[in-house]
């Protein structure tokens, strides 16, 4: 299983990401990607100038891989990828990108769904919204729980 | 001893802040009893909802912090 994961300090672009993770493949016949981008507005419909991902200089990129790693050896992935932004985060730029290829469609489509659902909870990040109106430092939500949760059974 | 603080307890408290643990206390519970002192507008979330990490590990409050140079305070992760 090849596993790549990157803690991205500037935007990317996840269409080129997708390339070249096509690049490294070997013939697998199902790519399932997913990519996450900042919204520009809050649950209340404020607007959001942007967001600010704080992270750890270490644990973050090991909890990354360690996802990465989990979500391709549960399921019958044979790659993965994950890529996920730092920092200072524009409205409407890409946050996550993850990838996942195998023979079949059903272990790439749970492989990306497993890696999203615990990136939510135990990525080592920690999301702040920034508005005119000020700033909010985001926690997981009940369904964040909730679809962590589900993939302990 | 160095404590780092992130995300809104960075905010809060700033990144980075030296303190000394007085005499005979030596674990996770007492360092979070002096940081509360020292910070009472953040005593929730010094108390209960930030864990404590060493070593780039979770240690619980009874973990001694005899001879640990640094400590940090996380609040709930939120990635994605």
């Amino acid at each position: 299983m090849r596993c790549t994961v990157r803690l991205a300090a500037q935007p990317f672009d996840a269409a080129a990401e997708y390339r070249a993770f096509e690049a490294r493949l070997a013939g697998e016949g199902a790519i399932v990607t997913f990519t996450g981008a900042a919204r520009p507005r809050t649950h209340d419909g404020e607007e959001i100038s942007g967001l600010f991902l704080d992270h750890h200089p270490r644990m973050t990129e090991a909890s990354l891989r360690e996802i990465a790693e989990n979500a391709g050896g549960r399921f019958d992935v044979s790659a993965i990828t994950v890529v996920h932004r730092c920092g200072e985060v524009g409205a409407g730029d890409t946050i996550v990108f993850v990838a996942a290829a195998a023979i079949h469609r059903r272990a790439a489509f749970e492989a990306a769904e497993y890696a999203m659902d615990r990136l939510k909870t135990d990525a080592v990040f920690w999301k702040r919204e920034d508005s005119v109106d000020g700033s909010r430092w985001i926690e997981p939500t009940l369904a964040d729980e909730a679809d962590r949760t589900r993939w302990s059974k | 001893m160095k404590i780092r603080f992130y995300g809104r307890l960075g905010d809060r408290l700033g990144q980075e802040v030296e303190v000394d643990l007085p005499p005979g206390a030596e674990t996770v519970v007492e360092l979070r009893e002096l940081l509360i002192g020292m910070f009472p507008h953040a005593s929730s979330d010094l108390r209960q909802r930030s864990r404590a990490c060493v070593a780039d590990a979770f240690v619980l409050d009874d973990h001694s912090l005899a001879g640990t140079e640094t400590v940090e305070f996380m609040p709930p992760l939120s990635g994605g």
